[in-house]
């Protein structure tokens, strides 16, 4: 058997592979990380409540409830759309820290502005962004767009390069949960509000 | 630049990962039995134990797999319990602000494992029909908030033979099915990494 045959016969074992592994993937639970919680220390955060998540910029309600992976997967959002699960990670954050309130007068939301997942051959990628509003009462204390991305090596192979694609999506909703939370101008605002 | 002999060893092995995959189940799995599982006269005790919050994560190529966190979570805790240093052991803050990370990498094991710290006794690559996984289990603690960070790694090997012809890997150990692979690299990953923390002076203070 030749080279070319023996690698055609593999891309059809793979393509079998990725066959059997489904068309629909899921996301599990957020999870507060030991530099999450560290960095909310070091920050001194007052308690936070959560208020209204959702979609914004150029995310529609679609965009925001599924996206594709290599076309044909379809990853659904957890809990029923991004920004929730957004808004679920920052609550895991601010748990573990405790510094999570619902009761508390400083309130933070939400909109999921970008949200992408490309996992070609050779270099995948993936970006999150969201514009963050922190209030107390009906006073705006800080508005803010904070963004991040990842790349990696994506495999040739579906069944390889998808469910790295979705760890490393996933994996973003927790560095901009960080990144919120260290971010030197929310702790200016709230600074400022406390004097 | 690759050759036809270079792609058709990347299709092999990215065929059987993601047969692996697919089929769950299936192969005849090994433990590496470099790193053992630690007897209770073997691990280190301390006097007075402390609550700690725990964090874990589990990453595939250092991108957090929340789907396989979900489901090991609790061997996680249970390892943890397991090692008698915490009085505690939970996901919600702990009096006294004590926090335990458990980060276990799954890493492709290839030809540089060695290099890459696997102490292991077994031909990398695709040998046959046999992959191997590799694991990195990297334990961070935070006595209080203001104590400096310690850390402590671990490292084991999860090896997977498909078919009636593949190798037999040395210095393993073959366990009943993948759940019982992954629990058994689990507990010797974390018990020895916090073995190797309540060594440490900075500890107990």
């Amino acid at each position: 058997m030749t080279a070319r045959k023996t690698l055609r016969r593999l891309a059809a074992v793979a393509l079998l592979a990725l066959a059997s592994a489904g068309c629909a993937a899921t996301i599990g639970q957020p999870q507060a990380s030991l530099s999450g919680i560290q960095a909310v220390r070091q920050q001194d955060l007052p308690p936070i409540a959560l208020g209204t998540f959702g979609p914004g910029g150029s995310v529609s309600a679609s965009d925001d409830r599924a996206t594709t992976v290599r076309a044909i997967n379809t990853l659904a959002a957890p809990g029923g759309t991004f920004s929730g699960y957004l808004k679920t990670t920052i609550e895991s954050d601010l748990r573990a820290a405790g510094r999570l309130d619902p009761n508390a007068p400083v309130v933070l939301e939400g909109l999921l502005t970008r949200r992408e997942i490309v996992s070609s051959v050779g270099t995948g990628r993936a970006a999150l962004a969201a514009h963050f509003t922190l209030r107390r009462d009906a006073r705006v204390l800080l508005e803010k767009d904070i963004a991040v991305d990842a790349t990696w090596d994506s495999s040739f192979l579906g069944a390889v390069a998808i469910p790295d694609a979705i760890n490393n999506f996933t994996g973003l909703f927790e560095r901009l949960s960080v990144k919120l939370l260290t971010d030197p101008d929310v702790k200016s605002a709230l600074d400022a509000h406390a004097r | 630049m690759p050759t036809y002999r270079d792609g058709l060893k990347l299709l092999a092995r990215a065929c059987a990962i993601g047969l692996l995959s697919a089929l769950g189940a299936c192969g005849t799995f090994y433990v590496d039995s470099n790193l053992h599982d630690l007897a209770p006269s073997e691990r280190v005790g301390v006097a007075n134990p402390k609550p700690v919050q725990l964090l874990f994560d589990f990453q595939t190529k250092g991108a957090s797999n929340s789907r396989a966190r979900d489901e090991l979570v609790a061997p996680v805790t249970k390892a943890v319990q397991d090692s008698a240093l915490f009085s505690d052991v939970g996901p919600a803050p702990a009096a006294g602000g004590a926090l335990l990370q458990v980060t276990v990498n799954n890493v492709p094991l290839t030809d540089d494992a060695f290099a890459r710290g696997f102490a292991v006794g077994f031909t990398f690559g695709l040998v046959g029909t046999t992959v191997g996984d590799g694991y990195v289990c990297t334990v961070d603690y935070v006595g209080a908030p203001d104590a400096a960070k310690i850390t402590k790694v671990e490292r084991d090997a999860i090896y997977t033979s498909l078919g009636a012809t593949a190798s037999t890997p040395e210095h393993a150990t073959k366990a009943k099915s993948l759940d019982e692979a992954v629990h058994l690299m689990l507990h010797k990953c974390v018990g020895n990494a916090l073995n190797d923390l309540a060594r440490d002076p900075a500890f107990s203070k």
